[in-house]
């Protein structure tokens, strides 16, 4: 009994559905992200109207972002819950209702922004959701968009107390011992989940959802977008926390040695449960209506949230050392060569590593207040957020669903050298695209632009040219969708594969440095929630404070931007006159 | 092999950042490669780490598979 | 709690980085003065902005010295003034220009390219800036948030024209009749203001049936001149004839009035 699916076969599956959400989603985004790439190059003229361009745009950022991410971190966290407790989860019926209200969710969001694709539907009319993903009012999309992000959210807390569950019960029966890490890490990212959602949550039922029901006549733009980012920067640590998780738990195991430090991988939880959320302001730099105060609060916060990453780097590498030198690996860098590279998973989440460091000092330059006026909303935005979310988090999530599906399928991984070459392509593709984001944003060519091209002006490249950095991003981006071709063909071969006995062991090995190093106070969560609680209050009140004072709860007037209406007006003719128009 | 596959697929993909980005480093100081150049050069700085890899070992293709 | 005295060091050195950066950034806004996009004005009505005092009035002012504010108002998908069919932004070179940005419908940016000018503009809001422009030249200025589908066809232009040729010319009224008996002489007054600080010279062309007269002006700083055009009419035939007046003064932005001269007894419809 040495595979998980042969110790908790019923969560395997529940693990299974949940990636294959996961993987269905990021296809269809990898796929909006080519035509994305091709056309906004001027490579080739994807769309003959440019307005679809925002459609795909809203497609790419939705399905990868909130789908691909979510759906693979939930799977990823009843394993971690499930094997470190060493119990099942504590009702199946209970664990598939989350399950099912994420799959609503997502299925409700996705076919209102999927519906953008068709202008005119039979009886609904036009239906569509071309706000991206950080949905603006007063742009409006269709309710059933805010619908579904709001049961999808809602299907996320329900998911956080399946594990608080988990633990509670474990705890009755072991009042003495340690949470296990990666418990530990699954409990500390729902609390920071739960209060990042906030936000959104209030933004979302509050306001938006009635305002696109025509409930409300108006929104303050500025507050909604301020409660946005109020959840839209700490999801970007929901995103990562999982993937810390992987290079915590897994990367060690897989270089062949043990974790470094349990201690300090629980340090680096609670920084990020406590520091994620106070930091939203630092998306609004440029925001009119924030005082420059509140923004100096969260460039300091979002400053000091590097030491997380900063100590996990170390951790890593100090791991993967281990590793290597008890497979044999000497000198100062010979260590290096000791590193079994031609395992995928272990490769992948290497390089997602390694990817991360460059992200992390272009997110630097971001973060820096006066800085941020030069690279705000350019092409080295998205440079920057590819290399984070799109490689640090998604190649780490690819690199280790090899390692993933044999242990939640009793079947050997497809092809291990097909494997080997989907995570080097994805290196080589995001080195081309987001180096050349970087340098073209900083050039002044703006993000979320379908054809950023102008009648009265050119861009003026210092070194090289445009077209070159076009180049390189549309090969990037190429090169991007083939890796995720194959990572599907990986996945899709493994599972029709027959079933194997020679599967690795799932037990995680102990830390060096175990938690009997760490003291006490490190596992009271109830402390670092207040905490968390208390900096967000500090962090937050004021501006909100000020933003409603200034301009209202629902904003000094103006009107709503619907990108679709027409569905509701003729539901509402059914509705009233029992019959459709005309 | 003088390395491993795996490790000669992983030494070409980091070479593909450095042939990229030199060539704006040269641009910085003004010496202007082209684009063909460029490629030319990169395939053929690839193409000589693989014959490194792979000549002088001839002969014991699996012994220095480690992945 | 067992740490590693490397991992000591590392976190030592993590937190100097921390600590470096946020001075750095300290010293940018304090010492050489990078003021933050803040909260300093008061929320507009995005719908009543042809009624706000200070986005009735879009354009360049000037306000001091050597100080202009210019208004814009960003729409869906162009900027008043700045991009079409508004004439572009005019500003002097040498000047210390602050932007008054508001939208009257989504989130938009305005966004110098190539300098770090770049805000948000959100409806409801008003976002400021203040810029030195230093040398005569033009700017392109772009839309950098999505704010619906053409928003890559939002743009504009900002030009920095050379300070001695930098007029701020308005026709605030033109005093002319409608109609005149045949063989009157028509008088017709406009008023023209120099809203520069600086005294301006000028040249105002008057068009009145196909002929035109010129005429040189020269206005103090913050004042204004009359200058009368007259037009005989005794060979003209009894009819409608319109005339106008044009500043010549250089600039993309036309400053105009046109009207219409009735010769004989008006017709009767």
């Amino acid at each position: 009994m040495s595979t998980y699916v042969e110790r908790f076969p019923a969560e395997a599956k529940v693990i299974r559905s949940a990636f294959y959400v996961s993987f269905v989603s990021l296809a269809i985004g990898a796929l909006m992200g080519l035509l994305q790439t091709l056309h906004r190059t001027g490579m080739f003229e994807v769309f003959s109207e440019p307005g679809t361009y925002y459609t795909v745009l809203t497609t790419h950022g939705v399905f990868l972002v909130i789908a691909f991410t979510i759906w693979f971190l939930v799977g990823v966290f009843v394993w971690a819950v499930t094997t470190s407790l060493d119990r099942g989860v504590e009702s199946l019926r209970f664990t598939w209702s989350w399950y099912g209200l994420m799959s609503l969710g997502t299925a409700l969001a996705g076919i209102a922004i999927l519906a953008g694709f068709v202008d005119d539907w039979p009886i609904v009319g036009d239906v569509s959701a071309d706000v991206l993903f950080t949905f603006y009012a007063p742009l409006q999309a269709h309710p059933m968009f805010y619908l579904g992000l709001a049961i999808f959210i809602v299907g996320t807390w329900v998911a956080g107390v399946d594990w608080f569950r988990s633990w509670w019960v474990w705890k009755q029966e072991n009042p003495d011992e340690r949470i296990p890490l990666p418990t530990f890490m699954v409990l500390t990212t729902m609390l920071m989940w739960y209060i990042a959602t906030l936000g959104v949550a209030v933004a979302v039922l509050a306001f938006l959802l009635p305002w696109s029901l025509g409930l409300l006549e108006t929104v303050n733009p500025l507050l909604t977008r301020t409660l946005f980012w109020f959840f839209g920067h700490p999801v970007v640590y929901f995103w990562l926390m999982p993937a810390y998780m992987m290079w915590y738990l897994l990367l060690p195991k897989i270089s062949g040695g043990r974790l470094f430090s349990d201690p300090l991988a629980r340090v680096v939880f609670i920084l990020f449960l406590i520091l994620s959320v106070p930091t939203g302001i630092h998306h609004q730099y440029l925001d009119p209506g924030i005082s420059e105060g509140f923004k100096f609060i969260a460039m300091t916060n979002t400053m000091f949230l590097l030491l997380p990453s900063l100590l996990t780097a170390f951790t890593v590498v100090a791991s993967m050392e281990h590793g290597a030198r008890q497979r044999g690996g000497e000198g100062h860098f010979g260590w290096l060569k000791a590193l079994p590279w031609g395992n995928p998973a272990f490769t992948g989440m290497a390089l997602a590593g390694l990817m991360f460091a460059a992200g992390g000092f272009s997110g630097m330059i971001n973060a820096g207040m006066n800085i941020n006026y030069l690279v705000h909303n350019s092409f080295w935005v998205p440079g920057h957020f590819h290399l984070t979310v799109g490689t640090a988090v998604a190649l780490t999530f690819m690199a280790s669903t090899y390692w993933f599906l044999p242990q939640l399928t009793g079947r050997k991984l497809f092809s291990r050298p097909l494997a080997l070459v989907q995570v080097v392509l994805w290196f080589v593709g995001m080195t081309f695209m987001s180096n050349a984001m970087h340098r073209a944003g900083l050039l002044g060519i703006p993000r979320r632009t379908a054809e950023p091209w102008y009648d009265g002006f050119e861009f003026e490249a210092g070194v090289g040219s445009v077209g070159e950095l076009n180049a390189q991003i549309a090969l990037g981006g190429t090169l991007l969708t083939l890796s995720v071709a194959i990572f599907l063909v990986v996945v899709i071969g493994t599972a029709l594969n027959g079933k194997s006995s020679e599967i690795e062991t799932s037990v995680i090995p102990e830390p060096l440095s175990g938690p009997e190093d760490s003291p006490l106070v490190l596992d009271n969560l109830k402390l670092w929630t207040v905490i968390a609680v208390v900096l967000v209050v500090l962090a937050y009140t004021l501006p909100l404070a000020s933003i409603i004072d200034r301009g209202g709860l629902l904003g000094p007037g103006g009107r709503a931007f619907p990108m679709s209406l027409d569905s509701l007006v003729v539901l509402a003719q059914l509705a009233t006159e029992g019959a459709l128009p005309r | 092999m003088r390395i491993s596959r795996s490790s000669l697929l992983i030494l070409a993909a980091f070479m593909i950042p450095v042939v990229v980005e030199f060539r704006t480093l040269l641009l910085m100081f003004g010496i202007d490669v082209s684009i063909e150049a460029a490629v030319a050069a990169s395939v053929a700085a690839v193409a000589a780490v693989t014959l490194w890899a792979v000549i002088p070992a001839r002969g014991d293709h699996d012994g220095a598979e480690t992945a | 709690m067992n740490v590693h005295q490397y991992e000591r060091y590392w976190l030592i050195a993590a937190l100097v980085l921390i600590v470096a950066i946020i001075a750095t950034v300290t010293y940018g806004a304090v010492g050489i003065g990078i003021a933050m996009i803040d909260d300093s004005e008061e929320t507009v009505d995005p719908d009543a902005l042809g009624e706000h005092e200070r986005f009735s009035e879009t354009g360049t002012h000037q306000v001091g010295e050597n100080e202009y504010e210019v208004n814009v108002i960003a729409w869906q998908f162009s900027y008043e003034p700045g991009g079409s069919p508004d004439p572009p932004i005019e500003v002097p070179a040498g000047s210390e220009v602050t932007f008054y940005v508001t939208s009257e419908d989504v989130i938009h940016s305005f966004s110098v390219v190539g300098t770090n000018v770049n805000t948000m503009v959100i409806p409801g809001e008003v976002a400021t800036m203040t810029v030195e422009f230093d040398e005569a030249t033009e700017y392109g200025l772009l839309c950098n948030e999505y704010c619906g589908e053409l928003h890559h066809d939002m743009e504009g232009e900002i030009i920095v024209h050379p300070e001695e040729e930098f007029d701020l010319f308005e026709i605030p009224a033109v005093d002319a009749p409608e109609q005149v008996d045949a063989g009157e002489e028509a008088e017709i007054t406009v008023t023209l203001a120099n809203e520069r600080h600086q005294e301006r010279s000028t040249t105002l062309a008057f068009e009145f049936d196909g002929d035109e007269q010129r005429e040189d002006v020269t206005v103090d700083g913050e004042s204004t001149e009359e200058v009368t055009f007259t037009v005989d009419t005794t060979d003209l035939e009894d009819d409608d004839y319109s005339w106008s007046v044009t500043v010549e003064d250089g600039m993309e932005r036309t400053v105009d009035e046109s009207g219409q001269l009735t010769v004989g007894e008006p017709e009767e419809d």
